[in-house]
């Protein structure tokens, strides 16, 4: 596999469920080590922001934000306060990552990742989740995070692919086809799975 | 990428101050409890079959002598075995390394240890009549081995016991006798031959000589050798570190 993503743009990443997608935003993200190989990246790339994401459950979601903001060197009570109004988790924020739901789950890794400034970011079907008026707040944030940071989109959603990328690449077989345009992406998708 | 980073470390230690201790009523006071109540113990039981114990006068301190270090090793080589269980979803973070995993559990552990054994001995020295010496460049090379042997067994055991469950039972079982067979109760000197040569070969044996040698002015422990508990903490120490950097995905995938 032998593919080039520019910064600064938004591809969406289409494959069938195990095609490999996860693992390839863990190899970007450098959270895994290719067979073999090289994965080369330039600018601050995000932790892949995924449904079930890098929380650890025995902490509280405000734990885990701080523990965040101190390894990316963030100032901790300005994400705190940034992801507690974002994730609107009221006194869950400072219960245990474990008791949530995965909305709430979602909604507190999505929160994190959009606090800190990357200038790639990997996020892993996870504006899927959660209810009508985050999606839209959501959305909102991650195109105003776009117009000054590239990302690497991974979801089902052909309407949300549409919306947020630019480009997409197509994962089958362990091939990558990469697409300029993200309608090219999805039709290519669509006429690969019906065959 | 395998640098360990002191801003992650840090990290680390702040989460395992805050969720480890912090969770249980009474927090640290805990960790005082457990060598607190083994020294009365000992000292209850010891006291009324001996006139003195078998160095000095004085039955706490020479308990606390060997209990502390003795502790001190099991919970810190503990503690670091599990670094990575302890963080596995905080690993998840491609800044975080198992590197500084087992650093940040060692340096907490070790101030906490450290500060657990202080209070205890000071408690001890100041509440009896002990006769105590302290020789403190004894004390800081026991406290240097102890640290040395906790980091190298316990990393050691991190790839173990990651990669081999039942690696944590047959360690158990092995490592029960370790208390009779530390020198804490009895001293090695009196042990006769032909176990005395086969007990020089357990490392905690040094520790827990070269501690009291640092406590007691008649007692220089002559058959401490320092060369040896580095050995064999370098042994473990790079094998067990050779063998994570090797393995770590692994661990971490399942």
């Amino acid at each position: 596999m032998n593919a080039v993503f520019p910064s600064g743009i938004s591809v969406g990443l289409l494959g069938r469920n195990g095609a490999g997608k996860s693992t390839l935003l863990k190899l970007i993200a450098g959270s895994a080590d290719p067979t073999s190989g090289h994965v080369i990246t330039n600018g601050r790339i995000s932790f892949p922001v995924g449904f079930a994401g890098s929380f650890h459950p025995d902490m509280t979601g405000a734990q885990n934000t701080r523990f965040v903001a101190r390894i990316y060197g963030a100032d901790t009570s300005a994400l705190i306060d940034y992801v507690a109004d974002f994730a609107d988790l009221d006194i869950h924020f400072h219960l245990p990552f474990r008791t949530y739901s995965a909305g709430m789950k979602s909604r507190l890794a999505f929160g994190v990742s959009m606090g800190l400034k990357f200038d790639t970011y990997l996020i892993d079907e996870i504006t899927a989740v959660g209810d009508a008026r985050f999606k839209q707040k959501s959305q909102q944030i991650f195109m105003d995070r776009l117009t000054t940071a590239g990302a690497v989109f991974v979801s089902h959603s052909n309407g949300m692919l549409r919306e947020l990328c630019t480009a997409g690449a197509v994962i089958e077989g362990g091939k990558l086809t990469y697409f300029d345009d993200v309608n090219d992406a999805i039709a290519h998708y669509k006429y690969s799975t019906a065959k | 990428m395998l640098f360990a980073t002191p801003r992650i470390i840090s990290a680390l230690i702040l989460r395992e101050i805050g969720t480890s201790y912090g969770r249980s009523p009474g927090g640290y006071l805990w960790a005082l409890a457990e060598p607190v109540l083994g020294i009365a113990l000992l000292t209850v039981i010891f006291s009324i079959g001996f006139r003195t114990p078998p160095i000095g006068v004085n039955f706490p301190l020479f308990y606390a002598t060997g209990l502390l270090p003795f502790l001190m090793f099991v919970d810190l080589s503990n503690k670091v075995a599990q670094a990575i269980n302890y963080s596995k979803q905080l690993l998840a973070y491609p800044r975080v390394t198992f590197i500084d995993a087992l650093l940040g559990r060692f340096i907490l552990n070790f101030l906490t240890q450290f500060l657990v054994a202080f209070i205890t001995l000071a408690g001890v020295i100041l509440c009896f009549d002990t006769r105590a010496a302290l020789n403190f460049s004894q004390i800081a090379s026991g406290l240097g081995l102890i640290a040395a042997l906790s980091f190298g067994l316990g990393t050691f055991n991190c790839f173990m016991m990651s990669m081999f469950q039942i690696w944590q039972r047959i360690y158990a079982i092995f490592t029960r006798p370790l208390l009779l067979l530390s020198g804490v109760i009895f001293v090695y000197s009196t042990v006769p031959e032909p176990y005395r040569g086969w007990l020089w070969y357990n490392p905690l044996v040094h520790i827990v000589g070269r501690v009291r040698a640092g406590f007691y002015p008649n007692y220089d422990a002559p058959f401490v050798s320092v060369s040896y508990v580095y050995a064999i903490s370098a042994f473990f120490g790079i094998f067990g570190l050779l063998l994570l950097r090797r393995y770590h995905r692994d661990i971490l995938e399942r």
